[in-house]
């Protein structure tokens, strides 16, 4: 016997669907409000790249904006896969120090 | 404590990888069973003990969201961003607009005020006045010829004129009835006009040559004084004189 109960249809008019909780995929993120923040944030995150270390900063950047593996930059790079993953944490982890006020 | 506290470094470093899919098998078991998944037993709300695996697995998710959203910042993932210096465009664009404007009003009122300019920008406005010159002479010229051919049209046609008087007075007979037949050809070209027959011959019987020219110039007179008021479309009056009658016995 199933113990979970079968949830109340719930009526929602198409016009107000995008305010309905549920559905966030329907509503315009496009807002003027969202796009500065994201262009607020875009600048946070690029200041903070610049500020990494340069050792950070390469296995970063290899690895998001070129798509490179683990392996492809520890080869490029010349130093261990366990090194290139630690690197990369610790940039994310210094980046995520500044997202996190942000969006917070 | 803190709940960032809570993760050790190497859970963190396994969530960064498993977000760039460089984890083993054992490392992905582990990440799922112990990490993530622990939000599962948030459930049981009477169990202490679990309440702080779901804080960690929380918090676990929120780093894993954050790490995908600086993975999307630096792929440029996040939509457009928001022109900050619209307006100034728009300003911008509307000075040069209205300059430009200037400029056009600037070169048509040289054109205006001097037609022999010889500035280089302003062959488009040249050509442009004097085609309106030259079609405003040949609307001149197109307008008093008509007036004038109206004029002589109206002149011929119209039978009570001096000229047309004038003609007959001075002309022999003949040469009225001449100018009579092409004036009718004139009003009706697609009638011919059958002049009246002058060399009728009288019949043999007595009548007096006096009397019967003056009859005939009586006749043709009026033949030819009301040939004149036939329209166009009408054919005009065949007459043919086969006899003459004196009524004056």
């Amino acid at each position: 016997m199933s113990s979970g109960k079968r949830k109340a249809k719930q009526q929602v008019d198409i016009d107000n669907a995008e305010y309905f909780d549920e559905a966030i995929l329907l509503r315009d993120r496009h807002t003027p409000e969202h796009m500065l923040q994201t262009e607020e944030l875009e600048v946070k995150v690029f200041e903070a790249i610049s500020n990494l270390p340069e050792d950070l900063k390469i296995a970063l950047t290899l690895r998001e904006m070129d798509g490179m593996s683990y392996e492809d930059i520890a080869d490029t790079v010349g130093c261990p896969i366990g090194t290139v993953r630690s690197r990369i944490f610790r940039a994310r982890e210094a980046l995520d120090k500044v997202i996190k006020t942000l969006i917070d | 404590m803190s709940s960032d506290e809570q993760i050790n470094d190497n859970d963190l470093e396994l969530i960064s990888s498993s977000l760039d899919q460089q984890l083993s098998e054992f490392e992905r078991r582990r990440l799922n069973n112990n990490i993530l998944t622990n939000k599962t037993n948030n459930a049981s709300k009477s169990h202490p003990e679990n309440d702080e695996i779901a804080s960690v697995s929380d918090e676990a998710v929120k780093k894993l969201q954050r790490y995908s959203l600086i993975s999307a910042i630096m792929k440029k993932e996040c939509g457009d961003s928001i022109d900050a210096n619209f307006s100034q465009r728009v300003m911008q664009a509307i000075e040069n607009q209205s300059v430009s404007e200037e400029l056009d009003e600037a070169d048509i009122s040289t054109i205006s005020f001097n037609s022999y300019s010889r500035q280089k920008g302003d062959n488009r406005s040249k050509r442009t006045y004097g085609m309106k010159q030259v079609a405003g002479l040949a609307i001149a010229v197109s307008v008093a010829t008509l007036s004038f051919l109206s004029f002589q049209q109206y002149a011929q046609t119209r039978p009570d004129s001096e000229h047309f008087i004038s003609s007959t007075q001075t002309n022999s007979w003949e040469s009225r009835s001449d100018s009579a037949v092409e004036r009718m050809n004139k009003i009706s070209p697609r009638v011919e006009f059958a002049p009246v027959q002058l060399n009728a011959q009288p019949s043999r019987n007595t009548i007096q040559d006096v009397r019967s020219h003056a009859l005939d110039h009586e006749i043709e007179a009026y033949i030819y004084n009301h040939s004149g008021y036939a329209s166009g479309r009408i054919v005009s009056p065949y007459s043919e004189i086969t006899k003459l009658q004196d009524h004056s016995d």
